[in-house]
């Protein structure tokens, strides 16, 4: 069965974090549009999703992809209230940092330096690791991030604490738990299902 | 466990109704909503495909035991012991986690400038005396989970191509006797091993499986866990 496998030749894959815009290429087939049922789509969420392969390979279990693309959209978009987008987004960062994901940190790095204008400080999270100095605020959002994607987690009420000094409430420590929750699942899935390609 | 009220987070973290915890989990209601369906489709899905109920609950008690999560993993236990040879695979999957101990994430990058972060880690296998009793996919996919969860920096589509040959090794050693035109297609919503008095169509490559979408696309994976199978002499997890 080995031949369900694609093997992609890359030349130059990424070997370094970066806030370039790399690419992905799957492992694994990801269906062609002709063959979406209405289950599909509606796992995808958004019908511009089937444009990615990442999105078109996960559709081959729609139901947790809806589930999966429902709980990313509020716990990044949802922002009536709570962490303002940018941390949610070094959240993002620094757990794909730690889990070594290269291509996951290229997007929300993205993310957190247009949000937060502060590419010089992403960008120094990107090269010197989890243990760069961005600042109070910043480096706590790091390190309980980095605590939570520790296995066994080292998270516990001192990582609560040091959010809560830095002045954040119940609800934006909850904010920080779900964005590096969530991409300690996202960084297994692009790991595990494909690698990066370099930038166009 | 009823779950009225309460989703599996609320029940395994012992959020009570109407707490402040409960409140907080309220301001985000669809991650809360959806994190419940992820559950419902990984542990009561309409359809189980070919993942076993006693493989996903072995799977998801080893995964909480190395994140030594002794709630979790006893919750996964209990479910995986009502399934059948339930003890001896608790005992296997209690085995297993010891011998999995370690701490991530670690691993090798692609070489280059972060090869300097490199950080070796235990590659783990199952012990032998555990591979006697599995079936080779549970085997590879404890292997496999055990990657995802302390080195998924490792991963590679050779890794990948590994864990689908278990997969076949796995279905020819259950049906010996089956020609290598494996994998099925839904008949009616079911599978069955390909046998003389089949009435479904087969494939003639494993191809076929994962090129193919139709209405009974949760059975995608489903060639191996309908009847006709005959009791083998190592222990299934299914």
């Amino acid at each position: 069965m080995t031949e369900i496998v694609i093997h992609p030749a890359i030349e130059n894959r990424p070997n370094a974090f970066t806030q370039a815009e790399i690419g992905w290429t799957p492992w694994l087939q990801p269906l062609d549009e002709a063959e979406l049922t209405e289950r599909h789509w509606a796992g995808l969420v958004d019908a511009s999703r089937a444009k990615s392969p990442y999105f078109m390979l996960l559709a081959r279990d729609p139901d947790i992809l809806q589930a999966r693309t429902k709980t990313d959209k509020d716990i990044f978009y949802n922002v009536s209230a709570g962490l303002p987008r940018a941390e949610r987004e070094l959240a993002a960062t620094a757990a794909s940092r730690a889990n070594g994901c290269i291509f996951c940190a290229s997007v929300h790095s993205r993310f957190a330096s247009h949000h937060s204008k502060r590419t010089e400080d992403v960008q120094r999270l990107l090269d010197e690791g989890l243990q760069a100095d961005l600042g109070s605020r910043w480096n706590a959002i790091v390190e309980v991030s980095a605590a939570l994607t520790a296995t066994p987690s080292q998270f516990g009420a001192d990582e609560i604490r040091r959010l809560r000094e830095e002045g954040l409430d119940d609800l934006e420590i909850a904010d920080v738990i779900h964005g590096a929750a969530f991409f300690n699942w996202a960084n297994r899935l692009m790991l595990s299902l494909g690698e990066p390609t370099p930038a166009a | 466990m009823t779950l009225q009220n309460r989703d599996i987070i609320d029940f395994l973290a012992g959020i009570e109704p109407g707490s402040r915890l409960d409140g907080l989990r309220e301001q985000r209601p669809e991650t809360r909503l959806n994190a419940q369906k992820s559950y419902e489709a990984l542990f009561e899905p309409e359809h189980w495909g070919s993942v076993t109920p006693a493989e996903r609950f072995a799977a998801a008690a080893f995964v909480a035991g190395l994140h030594k999560a002794t709630a979790i993993r006893s919750y996964y236990s209990s479910k995986l012991q009502d399934e059948p040879h339930g003890s001896a695979l608790v005992a296997v999957i209690d085995a297993e986690i010891d011998r999995g101990n370690a701490h991530g994430p670690y691993g090798h990058y692609p070489a280059g400038p972060l090869s300097r972060e490199d950080k070796p880690g235990l590659v783990y296998e199952v012990s032998g005396e555990s591979r006697n009793f599995l079936d080779p996919k549970l085997s590879a996919a404890l292997e496999h989970i055990h990657l995802l969860v302390f080195r998924p920096r490792e991963a590679s589509a050779r890794g990948i191509a590994e864990v689908a040959r278990c997969r076949l090794d796995d279905h020819w050693h259950r049906h010996p006797v089956a020609t290598r035109r494996i994998p099925c297609v839904p008949d009616q919503g079911r599978y069955r091993p390909e046998g003389p008095d089949s009435k479904f169509r087969c494939h003639r490559e494993g191809r076929a499986s994962l090129n193919r979408t139709d209405k009974e696309f949760c059975h995608d994976r489903n060639c191996y866990s309908s009847g006709n199978r005959k009791p083998a002499k190592r222990l299934h997890s299914s």
